[in-house]
């Protein structure tokens, strides 16, 4: 039986490390709001956004052929892997990159090449230690992502999708879907997915507006931003996905931290009484010896 | 002076509204060049390129705010103006915006000395971080 002494300094080593996954598990849930707040405060922008492009290309007349939606024969697929730049975080990150792969080894027994990008340390750092090529990678941005940086990776993207390095890009992220629960999404972002930009205006009035330049330029203009707002709404939702699941790790460990000082208390206790009744005894049988 | 009509003014980004009101004119940065709208304009949609859009409010004050690219609406005397990017001269670091005008220099002559190269998408970024970190500070100095 251990001797009071380890008991009560493992006691201290666990509750150190409580007061440890309690502080992370209150720092993840302030960093939750500050996301969902974000996230809050993009819906207007992208709302107004989405719906002028499919007013706009209700209304143009012409029917051009978008080069950001034009679908071609899939041979080459970029895949990028949205992961968080940190870990303790339960399977937030590991999710992703087993999904990424997945879906790298169902393209390629299909016979379509990948590309593989990754945003977030956590992705990039496991991808790589099992092999795979990175096209691209982006890192230090998952704690509080700018749009500036979902403009830069999704002028990447652009760009890799109209010189035809890749014919297709799907995103892979964790959704929130609420504090304790993430989603794991697989979202085709380029080509613009036409029903996308198309869908739902029939109800609308029509207006008869000065175009300037025409709408078909307008839209041609305003059709990047769509796979900026796809991004840039990833990225903050991984964000506040990261959080809440770091949130819940922080809660199952501290919650088995309680556990385990519980559980040593009584160990504790159960070898002080018995050291004391050891006690009692050798007196009694001392005392009893001598008389 | 009670009927005088105003717009409602209206500007959005991805991280929420920078600006809102009542006011007297909106000039806005189109593509093809500076456009004035007082209030019974025509419904109007345009795009919108890297500049400044100024407000002139009814105490007839110019507020004036750097946007980005994006549209712009006008329906009914109510101007929504959606940019990826927007910021009051007032809010502008101006030290910070120098800071970042210059490293954009920097990197478009890095850039542009081999234009050779695949009509480099590099140079045209470095190009458009410049180009937004010149109009910054040009609608900070406004206000000094």
């Amino acid at each position: 039986m251990a001797s009071l002494r380890d008991i009560r300094r493992r006691i201290a080593s666990v509750q150190n490390t409580r007061k440890i996954t309690k502080a992370m598990e209150m720092v993840a849930a302030a960093k939750l709001r500050r996301n969902q707040a974000r996230i809050e405060s993009l819906r207007p922008y992208a709302g107004d956004m989405i719906e002028m492009m499919v007013d706009l290309a209700t209304y143009s007349e012409d029917a051009r052929q978008y080069a950001l939606l034009q679908e071609r024969e899939v041979r080459t697929v970029a895949v990028v892997a949205m992961t968080g730049d940190r870990g303790l975080a339960g399977a937030f990150n590991a999710n992703v990159v087993r999904k990424a792969m997945a879906i790298e080894r169902e393209l390629s027994d299909q016979g379509v090449e990948t590309r593989v990008l990754a945003v977030g340390r956590k992705g990039i750092g496991t991808l790589k230690f099992r092999g795979c090529r990175l096209e691209k990678s982006w890192q230090g941005l998952s704690d509080r992502p700018q749009y500036t940086d979902a403009k830069a990776i999704a002028g990447e993207l652009i760009e890799m999708y109209l010189s035809e390095q890749v014919d297709r890009v799907r995103l892979v992220y964790n959704h929130f879907t609420s504090p304790i629960e993430q989603t794991l999404m697989d979202d085709v972002i380029l080509p613009v997915p036409k029903e996308a930009v198309t869908d739902g205006s029939e109800d609308r009035p029509p207006v008869s507006y000065i175009y300037e330049p025409d709408p078909e330029d307008i839209l041609e203009g305003l059709l990047p931003k769509y796979v900026e707002i796809a991004v840039y709404q990833a990225l903050l939702e991984s964000s506040a996905s990261e959080q809440g699941a770091r949130m819940s790790a922080m809660r199952n460990a501290s919650d088995s931290a309680e556990e385990m000082i519980d559980g040593l208390t009584l160990a504790l206790n159960r070898a002080r009484q018995a050291a004391i009744t050891q006690e009692i005894l050798e007196v009694v049988a001392g005392a009893e010896a001598l008389g | 002076m009670s009927d005088e009509r105003t717009l409602q003014v209206e500007i959005v980004t991805p991280d929420g509204q920078v600006y809102a009101g009542e006011v007297a004119m909106v000039v806005l940065p189109g593509v093809d060049g500076e456009l004035g709208v007082l209030p019974r304009h025509q419904p109007l949609v345009t795009l919108l390129a890297i500049g400044e859009t100024r407000v002139r409010t009814v105490t007839d004050d110019w507020d004036y705010i750097a946007t980005g690219i994006g549209y712009a609406q006008v329906l009914f005397d109510k101007v929504l103006v959606v940019v990826d990017h927007g910021e009051l001269a007032g809010a502008i670091d101006v030290a910070r915006a120098e800071e970042a005008e210059r490293r954009a220099r920097e990197r478009t002559q890095e850039r542009g000395g081999d234009l050779g190269a695949q009509a480099d998408v590099d140079y045209f970024r470095a190009e458009q971080a410049l180009k937004r970190a010149e109009n910054r500070l040009n609608v900070a100095r406004r206000t000094h």
